[in-house]
């Protein structure tokens, strides 16, 4: 028989360490939107506008200095200020936004036209390699983009980049390379010594389920685990209670109150006793997700201080923080940015048949070359209509950047140029794979640990 | 081992007896030891029971030449060797024979969960102690008096926040004469038959005037921060005050000198008059109820409005108590309520006191309607967040607390008389309706 190990050490009843949060920095409020001045009646083409006004400049600033004494056949490579000044026979470059056309992309103009409300979610891929038309586009029209390189570089609808290439033939370019915006700025210090665990997808179903339990003890140190005691503070990315089948809806009466929500109030409990154990022992920041009770639109809203019968007598104090989605964060000096995954899920509808395996790390790291992290939304992601900015669009570098809800736990250091290094991190969803991850603030090092019944 | 024989015999019992699964947390917290002695417990005993009991076990360690941590939870020992290397093996439950550990979980957390928790007991168990909790004290923990005075201040501080004090102040005021009005031919009856009646409801209006003054003294957040703490301190003099009669009474001689000189005159020449032409009455009339909700409410009430003085309550109360860290997200979520219930206050309040402001009498008399009938029986708001919320009352207890409450929420009192207190309290009782109704056939003659 198994002895219980003895070199249990009696662990320390308090913390090894403590992360400060921060009352105020910027883009801390960056993804709330205002209660009372939420207009939703704009047009979401200014997205787009201030989306490409913005990254714009960028794009050519890395554009000249790559591309400024470029010579293709002989020729120099002239710049174009706009899409349709494109001639053909002349090497020239571009900056615009990409669009892509594909079959099973959801279009509103189909919606409208064949009486069907709303796209179908439960789509798994847009793409249909064969037909598919990616086209770069700006205030003044649009020009088909072809070449191998366009096939096996991760485009989506909204990103912003810069062209190298020729007319083909009228109203198809050729592209031979691609920039992409200049790297903004990343805070120069990230001082923390800490360690944060971030966990995503709990899908909470109202049964009583051992490895949500094993991560509470986990978290309140009950397990006895050497590394429970560094870990101070939790981010659950997304996702927390699952949605209990189809909702009800009442064809006869779509609007009267007899329809049912199909978020069953056991989940909810179970997620709001969860929180109130935990919080006894580790600061909790809560994003909403794309299986919870908030708004669909992104940027998400944090969730309802009703959800939390239980724990709200921490809410909104340092110890329990229900936060935005996507949310920066920041721990002491480190700032982090995170989504709960929706943004990624998108964009790998946009690339399915290309990859072989189903990894996602590639496309995050994508977004933040972008620097761009929800470029799909409006088209493809329900969005705010904001109209004076893109959000989404990054004005600062995170150091550490994290999706949740993914298929596996996934990692690396980004390295964007001589100075700037992001953490990526793919958060594995933990109804299916039972992993969190732990972060360690000092050394960005993150590893995984998978409980298992 | 006295914990030791306990323990055995406590497991018996449940295992072998009840067929009850234990887990280790389980024995940690009904015998109040580390759970680490626990599990040792749980060890020791399926030692003995093998036969009888099943363990599950927790098994963490690293597979595969990973790095990364496994904590597997099983039923088979030999998982173990799977691991290449083993950081720890415990047991982590035992129960009767076949039963699901998911099973195991729901009867053990469902004990767990009937077991009251501390903060001395969690560090005994070996729970984590966290950083520094910030909790916002709830409304149940604190006192009564306590309470109800919060939650009174809140619910008058509320319409100062919302928009110009004066207009609230003289609209609501208006509001509140009419109704008044008819309850006064009620009232007069009864002052005639009992003086002594005055003086308490008289109490009522006094506690209320404090808070109506210092909304229009204070600024809008300032006021919101401090009155808890004058509401609380005012009960006090009061009580001093007044020896013999309970602690309202003594609060009207305080407010009375205060305020109301010109009242107290009126009072026994003209009460109609004085109902109409002071705005005072008003606001001892509001302050008459929010005194009455203190009094009478502290243990029943728990309305929707208190609710939401609990939220005003928390932030003010982490406020006061920690971090200062805090401050900045406590300050943009306190902002933030005080802008969702501007609008509100607006919405609710607006048409009523403009209208009333520039043409008081006639005005008064459609306006009061729309208020009184729908105030008493919803509630809405919007919260922090942003959404509108809507309560339904629940049934007022007593008519003259649940009804002066929506009235005391929109208006602020200015100061107190006997007389008008009395009117006040009538008013409540017959109902908001009722007495519109009565005021505006007057009103018409």
């Amino acid at each position: 028989m198994p002895s219980i190990s003895e070199d249990m050490t009696d662990f320390l009843v308090d913390y090894e360490s403590t992360i400060n949060v921060p009352s105020d920095f910027k883009n801390k409020d960056l993804y709330s939107l205002e209660f009372n001045d939420r207009p939703y009646g704009k047009q979401y083409a200014s997205i787009y506008a201030t989306r490409l006004a913005h990254l714009r400049p960028r794009v050519l600033h890395n554009a000249k200095k790559k591309w400024g004494e470029e010579v293709v056949n002989g020729k120099k490579v002239v710049k174009k200020e706009k899409v349709l000044d494109i001639h053909s026979d002349e090497p020239s470059w571009v900056v615009g936004t990409i669009f892509c056309d594909m079959k099973y992309k959801p279009n509103i103009l189909d919606e409208v036209s064949s009486g069907i409300q709303g796209a179908d979610t439960s789509i798994k891929t847009y793409t249909d390699p064969d037909l598919d038309q990616i086209m770069l586009e700006d205030e003044s029209g649009r020009v088909a983009l072809e070449g191998d390189l366009v096939k096996n570089t991760i485009l989506v609808t909204g990103t912003v980049v810069g062209i190298l290439g020729m007319e083909s033939r009228p109203g198809v370019f050729q592209v031979v390379d691609i920039v992409y915006p200049f790297t903004s700025a990343q805070k120069p210090t990230r001082k923390s010594s800490s360690k944060v665990a971030i966990v995503s997808g709990l899908h909470f179903n109202g049964l009583e389920s051992i490895k949500h339990e094993a991560l509470k003890d986990y978290l309140t140190g009950e397990l006895g685990l050497e590394t429970s005691k560094s870990v101070s503070r939790l981010i659950i990315a997304g996702n927390s209670v699952l949605v209990s089948g189809e909702p009800e809806v009442d064809e006869k009466n779509k609007y009267g109150a007899k329809n049912k929500s199909n978020f069953s109030l056991d989940s909810i409990t179970q997620l709001d006793t969860f929180l109130t154990d935990t919080l006894q022992s580790i600061p909790i920041d809560m994003m909403p997700g794309e299986s919870d009770p908030a708004e669909t639109s992104l940027p998400q809203q944090p969730l309802h201080k009703a959800f939390f019968q239980k724990s709200k007598a921490y809410l909104n104090t340092s110890t329990f923080r229900t936060i935005t989605n996507p949310a920066w964060i920041q721990y002491d000096e480190l700032r982090l940015l995170g989504t709960s995954g929706e943004n990624i899920n998108d964009i790998y509808k946009y690339v399915v048949p290309n990859s072989v395996q189903d990894s996602r790390i590639n496309m995050i790291e994508a977004t933040m070359v972008w620097q761009n992290i929800i470029p799909t939304a409006p088209d493809t992601l329900w969005c705010y209509p904001y109209s004076d900015k893109d959000p989404f669009s990054l004005t600062e570098t995170p150091h550490v950047y994290f999706v949740g809800n993914q298929p596996k736990y996934e990692t690396k250091m980004l390295q964007l140029d001589n100075t700037t290094k992001v953490k990526l991190i793919a958060i594995p969803t933990f109804s299916e794979t039972g992993q969190f991850v732990i972060l360690d603030t000092d050394t960005l090092e993150s590893e995984v640990i998978t409980l298992d019944s | 081992m006295g914990v030791f024989e306990d323990a055995i015999e406590v497991l018996k019992n449940a295992l072998v007896k009840e067929n009850k699964p234990y887990t280790y947390k389980l024995l940690s917290r009904h015998l109040n030891i580390h759970v680490n002695d626990s599990k040792k417990l749980l060890y020791s005993f399926h030692q003995k029971y093998q036969d009888l009991v099943d363990a599950h076990y927790l098994i963490s360690g690293r597979l595969n030449n990973s790095t990364d941590l496994t904590i597997k939870i099983t039923k088979d020992i030999n998982e173990k060797d799977k691991f290449d290397q083993i950081q720890s093996i415990q047991i982590y439950s035992l129960s009767p024979k076949n039963i699901e550990i998911n099973e195991i979980l729901s009867t053990a957390n469902a004990q767990i969960r009937e077991i009251p928790v501390d903060a001395e007991k969690l560090a005994k168990w070996g729970v984590i102690k966290g950083p520094e909790l910030v909790k916002i004290d709830q409304l149940s923990t604190s006192s009564n008096t306590n309470t109800s005075s919060r939650s009174n201040t809140n619910t008058s501080s509320r319409l100062p926040i919302g928009g110009d004090n004066k207009e609230q102040d003289q609209p609501t005021k208006k509001k509140n004469d009419f109704p008044d009005m008819g309850l006064r031919s009620a009232q007069i009856l009864n002052r005639n038959k009992k003086k002594d009646d005055d003086k308490p409801r008289a109490r009522t209006a006094t506690q209320p005037t404090f808070g109506s003054s210092m909304k229009k003294s204070n600024t809008k957040q300032t006021s919101l921060q401090q009155q808890p703490l004058r509401s609380r301190t005012d009960p006090t003099p009061k009580s001093s005050g007044s020896g013999s009669k309970p602690i309202e009474i003594d609060d009207e001689e305080t407010i009375q000198k205060k305020k109301i000189t010109q009242q107290e005159k009126d009072k026994k020449q003209k009460e109609l008059e004085s109902m109409f032409d002071d705005d005072d009455d008003d606001d001892d009339f509001e302050a008459s109820q929010s005194s009455k909700k203190d009094d009478a409410k502290p243990e029943k009430e728990e309305t929707s409005i208190e609710e939401i003085k609990d939220d005003k309550d928390d932030i003010q109360e982490v406020k006061n108590s920690k971090n200062d860290d805090l401050e900045g997200i406590f300050d943009s979520s306190f902002t933030q309520s005080q802008s969702q219930q501007e609008p509100q206050q607006k919405e609710q309040t607006k048409d009523d006191t403009q209208k009333i402001e520039d043409e008081p009498e006639p005005i008064l008399e459609t306006t009061k309607d729309q208020p009184i009938q729908e105030e008493p029986e919803t509630t809405s708001y919007y919260d922090e967040d942003g959404y509108l919320v809507t309560e339904v009352k629940e049934k007022p207890k007593p008519k003259t607390q649940s009804k002066p409450k929506p009235k005391a929420r929109t208006a602020t009192p200015p100061a107190s008389n006997n007389q008008p207190a009395s009117k006040k309290a009538k008013i409540g009782k017959t109902g908001g309706k009722q007495q519109t109704s009565l005021m505006s056939f007057f009103g018409k003659k």
